[in-house]
């Protein structure tokens, strides 16, 4: 690709493969893994133009990373990194970010930028002053990367490097982070590659949500459909079928017994839940369930179902 | 931009398959009707007043009123057989010259981008057009109805515009204006000019801006800010990357201190080494 086709088009990340747990040997650092939405920075003649993991222009959706302008001594450069934002209890929130992502209207936008702050974790730097530097390793790209964006101002942070991948792994863990991304020290940027150089570490995920419907096979539930409370409408956020025990299926298609067949639909918000085989209920029954992360139509994906809890449905808040 | 329509002009024995995007866009902002009292949006339903309930789509067909009161019911099927068949082309019909066409006839303009296919002929069409200074009038189907467009050339573009027929432009014979020798001083019209003069300068769209829109946006603007303040929940204070990264940190260090048998050796800005194995 030439210069030109690689402003215009986009670059297509590296990527990395997953893995049950972080490389044990010497030879690799290791960050968190944050969880947002992926965006590449673009820098040319004092333009920025972001752009998304499948190439998709972002520039619109995130004005605040158009001070990047300042790169101006080291342009035309790429720098790729992940953007991300915060819920309510401080912690990263992936349906926070997707939300800022989803919108282009510029009056709604205006708003979003006061209500949803977003924070761009940069990870590395590809390109850098009008030439391909990808073959460089990656702690000297590091270097560069961190000499160019330390001195500026607005919410640009660099991903930070740990040399401990177990003890990473654990605290991530326990702070109920996502996972953790290890990368082979000397390693190139290897464009639209999926490569074991760069290895992530992913932990299950668990939430309480409210059961606001039973899907049904012949006479049988099989799944759950579940939500969360965003104020006070419920918002439907997928089904689970895995992780029900045989003693729940049996109780649970009991109930079916006492359930009005044509109950309205608890959820309001969110994409619409199916309505062929389903019985709905009114959300009182709480599940905690676990999961690998939430799909860009924010629900959830691989959800095993942990058990009931006694729990009050109000509790189980989105965000 | 999302291409609209997918097509190709056809041009002499030349076929430039192209797509078509809208050159233009309405941005008036859309304010919503909601209900004064406790601001749902209102829901227009459509009712029959003679059997008093709700009509679904289902039961809705189309009609022509050809005497008050008295229809013609028209079938969806119907409607299909008059419609012109969908070929999907724009068909070049005459060559004239811009300033032939009067601009009361141009609609809607639309962005003609060539198929990778089609980039040669394209290019050609585009070649010939600027070389004879002229425009192409061509017969167009879109959304099932046939409609008349120009074709010219900007930039490195070829846009279509398409233009009304003749029997859907107004006359002016009701309209009262002065006579072409409507008698006025020379006085008057060397004071006119002057005017005119002291105002030419050349078109730059750029400096026209839709003030309404932009005080209205401002508007909402305004009020969606106070909004917030009343609904937010208050913003944590301080970096919420550096709360977590400071949290995150003392998990580390707790974890270190458990199995304290490792030694490690703290670089500034937290990042760790190990010192041995």
């Amino acid at each position: 690709m030439t210069t030109y086709d690689i402003f215009a088009k986009g670059i297509a990340p590296m990527e990395p493969t997953l893995h049950r747990l972080p490389p044990l040997e010497e030879g690799w650092v290791h960050q968190v893994k944050w969880d947002g939405v992926r965006i590449i920075t673009y820098t040319s003649q004092g333009q920025v133009v972001l752009r998304n993991r499948k190439g998709n222009l972002r520039s619109d959706h995130y004005p605040e990373l158009q001070q990047l302008q300042s790169l101006s001594s080291i342009s035309p450069c790429i720098l790729d990194g992940e953007m991300i934002a915060f819920g309510e209890s401080g912690m990263v929130s992936f349906p926070k970010v997707l939300r800022r992502d989803l919108l282009t209207n510029a009056t709604r936008l205006a708003q979003a930028i006061r209500q949803i702050p977003i924070h761009y974790m940069l990870f590395d730097i590809p390109f850098y002053k009008g030439r391909s530097i990808h073959q460089l390793p990656l702690e000297e790209r590091r270097a560069l990367l961190q000499d160019a964006v330390s001195r500026l101002d607005g919410p640009f942070y660099i991903a930070e490097d740990y040399m401990d991948g177990q003890a990473l792994y654990r605290s991530t863990s326990e702070m109920g982070m996502e996972g953790i991304v290890s990368k082979r020290l000397g390693s190139p940027y290897l464009y639209g590659t999926r490569t074991d150089f760069w290895r992530k570490a992913k932990h299950v995920k668990r939430l309480l949500t409210v059961v606001g419907g039973l899907s049904v096979r012949g006479k049988q539930v099989n799944s759950l459909l579940l939500g969360l409370y965003e104020g006070d409408k419920l918002r439907f956020i997928g089904k689970a079928g895995s992780g029900l025990r045989e003693d729940h299926l049996r109780q649970l298609t009991a109930m079916l017994s006492h359930v009005a067949a044509k109950a309205p639909c608890p959820f309001q918000v969110g994409p619409r839940p199916p309505t062929a085989g389903v019985y709905f209920l009114p959300p009182a029954l709480v599940a905690e369930v676990e999961y690998l992360e939430w799909t860009s139509d924010l629900s959830l994906r691989s959800p095993v179902v942990c058990g009931f809890r006694d729990e009050d449905p109000q509790n189980c808040q989105w965000v | 931009m999302h291409s609209m329509w997918k097509g190709s002009i056809s041009f002499g024995l030349v076929n430039v398959p192209i797509k078509m995007f809208a050159a233009t866009e309405n941005k008036d902002i859309k304010l919503r009707y909601l209900h004064k009292e406790c601001h749902t949006p209102v829901r227009y339903e459509k009712r029959c007043p003679k059997c008093d309930r709700e009509v679904p789509m289902s039961e809705i067909v189309r009609g022509y009123e050809y005497q008050p009161n008295r229809f013609v019911v028209i079938e969806d099927s119907e409607l299909e057989q008059l419609s012109p068949e969908k070929t999907r082309t724009i068909d070049i019909l005459d060559f004239v010259d811009l300033a032939r066409i009067d601009p009361i006839y141009f609609d809607k303009t639309y962005y003609l981008a060539p198929e990778e296919s089609g980039f040669k002929a394209y290019a050609l069409l585009r070649q010939a057009m600027n070389e004879t200074g002229r425009i192409a009038i061509a017969k167009v189907i879109i959304r099932s109805s046939t409609s008349l467009a120009s074709l010219r050339v900007n930039g490195n573009t070829i846009l279509m515009e398409t233009i009304f027929y003749p029997d859907e432009i107004r006359g002016v014979e009701s309209l009262s204006v002065p006579a072409a020798d409507y008698a006025v001083s020379d006085q008057e019209i060397s004071l006119a000019r002057q005017l005119i003069d002291s105002l030419v300068t050349d078109f730059d769209p750029g400096k026209y801006v839709d003030d309404y829109r932009a005080s209205l946006q401002r508007l909402i603007e305004a009020k969606a800010q106070n909004e917030t303040f009343v609904n937010a929940p208050a913003t944590p204070a301080g970096d919420n990357v550096v709360d977590l990264m400071k949290a995150l940190q003392a998990s580390l260090d707790a974890t270190k201190k458990e199995s304290s048998t490792t030694a490690v050796k703290t670089t500034k800005g937290g990042r760790k080494k190990k010192a041995t194995g």
